[in-house]
């Protein structure tokens, strides 16, 4: 055999010793993910610890309400911050009400209304440092299906639920979390953003509320269904009507005058509040598959449709709508946007909150040529609320808030940043 | 940063082919190798894993001293998320001649070939990468062509390291494969 042969023939050898040994070298992969284990407490236990305590920090906000001089803001399931505001260039931070579970909320009065799971409970803040629970509408939200059905009997000493979560970074092989853990922890486990895999958060508040406050009624939207709480007598909400809307997509709801606007996945409901204890729908509008939020005025509604994770489709734009038949609203003009969220409305400033692309403020005293007046940049807001000069943002880095006393010259007043984990 | 550093080694390549064409020149015919000179050794190959094989390309232009080779090297590397490669390599050649083993390696950094996708383009299969390390080392034989040239022959083990993060977590992945590799040195 020639040299050049044995060459060859070393060659070929080799390369069959690779190819067919390559599958004794083991790659090694390493997952790390974040877990929330839950804490569980008695239901007597958690109600107990339903009141306020010492301020916390922002976290992880949701949805705001605005009251007086105070900000309530909602920390994803765990409760509400109560914030002093008599100073918008200072705000406070003097409270914070222990509910786990929470997601929405509302104000009247000295009574603030709050979901825990699948309880409506109402607080007593007249002392805004010393909030008590007064009153518990049992299994009212039975969508927040956890509490509901761990509680099975009732009785409140018998069922635990879940009253916080711990948080914990997680490393494992790759293949052992492909056998042991990934069908039983998905759900727990956390996004980028630290929110869960299935939250029941419809939105972040202001236009993307599911509770609102109309007279002497509070009104709630579950996924599918529109919920009417007498409360003439304030600490003992009761629920008198509940009205399936056929449509498992309802996220928002929004009062004007005699009316509330119902946003859903697929489109917008007028109810009227002739009869306040049993809204009558009065039109609808549909629209492209899309998370949207709607605010509306005398003549208009303003709604965002946006893309994303739980949102699907592909639109992300504006509509306004012409409601002066609310029985037939009808599209006057879209406008293009970004990643749209919350909006609010204040006189003719429409401000929209636009994802990665800020905030932004127009003109909108003609709605068929709305001026994009300013765009407040370096935000990524949720949702807004505008009133008396004053727009008060969410962003995922903090809470905001601006002076729009000359539009032309918007100062930030404030801002609460968020404290990561 | 990945093309200008491609581009350099090609420019060390040609540069490498000109001095040899000096060192021919003032060498004659007889062949007999200087104490030092330039190389580019430019290779094809194989990499074969765990769970899949896939092919390799290589540049390595540097430095020989007698029968030792220093150089910087930049590649391809296509097994299961596809990086370039950016590593110095060392070489050792047995015997001071042109048909000799030698043993090899290296070891450096990567860039990733493969594009991150944000959430906003891809949802729930948003995913970001973070290119890590890069090494390499093995056996191989060079068999000597022509004048200066050489055909490199090598098999050994290579390794790739890096993250994937993804809406589940993080994956952090060290790719262990043996290599096999065709080329020529000049």
């Amino acid at each position: 055999m020639t040299r050049i042969n044995q060459r060859l023939l070393l060659w070929i050898a080799s390369a069959v010793l690779t190819i067919t040994l390559g599958g004794c070298l083991k790659d090694n992969c390493k997952r790390t993910y974040t877990l929330y284990l839950p804490v569980y407490r008695t239901v007597a236990e958690v109600r107990a610890q339903m009141k306020s305590g010492t301020p916390q920090e922002v976290k992880a906000p949701g949805k705001l309400y605005i009251y007086n001089n105070y900000i309530f803001l909602n920390e994803q399931q765990k409760g509400i911050h109560i914030i002093d505001n008599t100073n918008p260039a200072a705000p406070r931070n003097i409270a914070f009400i222990n509910i786990p579970g929470n997601a929405d909320l509302a104000v009247k009065g000295n009574i603030l209304y709050a979901d825990a799971y699948t309880d409506l409970v109402a607080f007593d803040i007249s002392n805004p440092q010393a909030v008590v629970a007064k009153t518990f509408v049992d299994g009212v939200f039975p969508h927040r299906a956890m509490y509901y059905y761990i509680r099975g009997n009732g009785n409140p000493d018998s069922a635990k639920v879940v009253a916080e979560w711990v948080k914990r970074d997680t490393t494992v092989d790759c293949e052992t979390y492909e056998r042991l853990y990934s069908s039983f922890y998905l759900a727990n486990a956390a996004d980028k953003s630290g929110s869960y895999a299935s939250p029941n958060v419809g939105g972040r508040g202001g236009s993307m509320a599911r509770f609102t406050l109309m007279n002497n009624f509070l009104y709630t939207v579950s996924n599918s269904d529109l919920n009417s709480f007498d409360i003439s007598t304030a600490l003992s909400p009761k629920l008198v009507s509940k009205k399936n809307l056929n449509n498992w997509g309802i996220e928002t709801i929004f009062p004007f005058r005699d009316k509330l606007f119902i946003g859903s996945t697929t489109g917008m409901y007028i109810f009227n509040v002739n009869s306040p204890a049993s809204p009558e729908q009065q039109g609808t509008f549909s629209h492209v598959r899309s998370c949207d939020p709607v605010i509306a005025d005398d003549n208009y509604a303003y709604v965002t449709l946006r893309s994303g994770t739980a949102c699907q489709g592909f639109t992300n734009q504006l509509e306004v709508l012409n409601i002066t038949n609310p029985s037939s609203p009808a599209l006057v003009k879209t406008y293009p946007m970004t990643n749209p969220h919350g909006l609010s409305k204040d006189n003719q400033f429409l401000f929209i909150c636009d994802g990665s692309d800020g905030v932004k403020v127009y003109d909108a005293a003609n709605v068929n040529d709305l001026k994009l007046l300013k765009k407040i940049d370096g935000i990524n807001a949720y949702d807004v609320i505008a009133y008396n000069n004053r727009a008060i943002v969410v962003g995922d880095d903090g809470l905001y808030q601006f002076s729009y006393a000359n539009v032309n010259n918007i100062k930030l007043l404030s801002k609460i940043t968020l404290q990561k984990d | 940063m990945l093309k200008q550093t491609i581009l350099l080694l090609f420019i060390a390549g040609c540069c490498t082919k000109a001095v040899h064409a000096q060192e021919a020149a003032a060498a004659g015919t007889s062949g007999k190798l200087k104490n030092w000179g330039f190389n580019s050794i430019n290779l094809v190959g194989g990499a074969a894993g765990e769970n899949n094989s896939d092919f390799t390309l290589q540049t390595i232009n540097g430095v020989r001293y007698k029968t030792w080779f220093l150089g910087l090297g930049a590649g391809l590397d296509a097994y299961q998320d596809k990086t370039y490669p950016l590593f110095a390599s060392l070489r050792k050649s047995l015997f001071r001649k042109r048909n000799t083993p030698f043993v090899y390696a290296g070891g450096g950094m990567q860039v990733m070939g493969e594009k991150d996708l944000t959430e906003k383009e891809g949802g729930w299969n948003w995913h970001l990468y973070d290119a890590g390390g890069y090494y390499e080392a093995g056996i191989g034989y060079y068999v000597g062509i022509g004048k200066k040239g050489a055909v490199s022959m090598s098999v050994g083990y290579t390794r790739k390291d890096y993250e994937k993060t993804t809406a589940s977590g993080v994956y952090a992945y060290q790719l262990n494969r043996y290599a096999m590799q065709l080329g020529y040195r000049f």
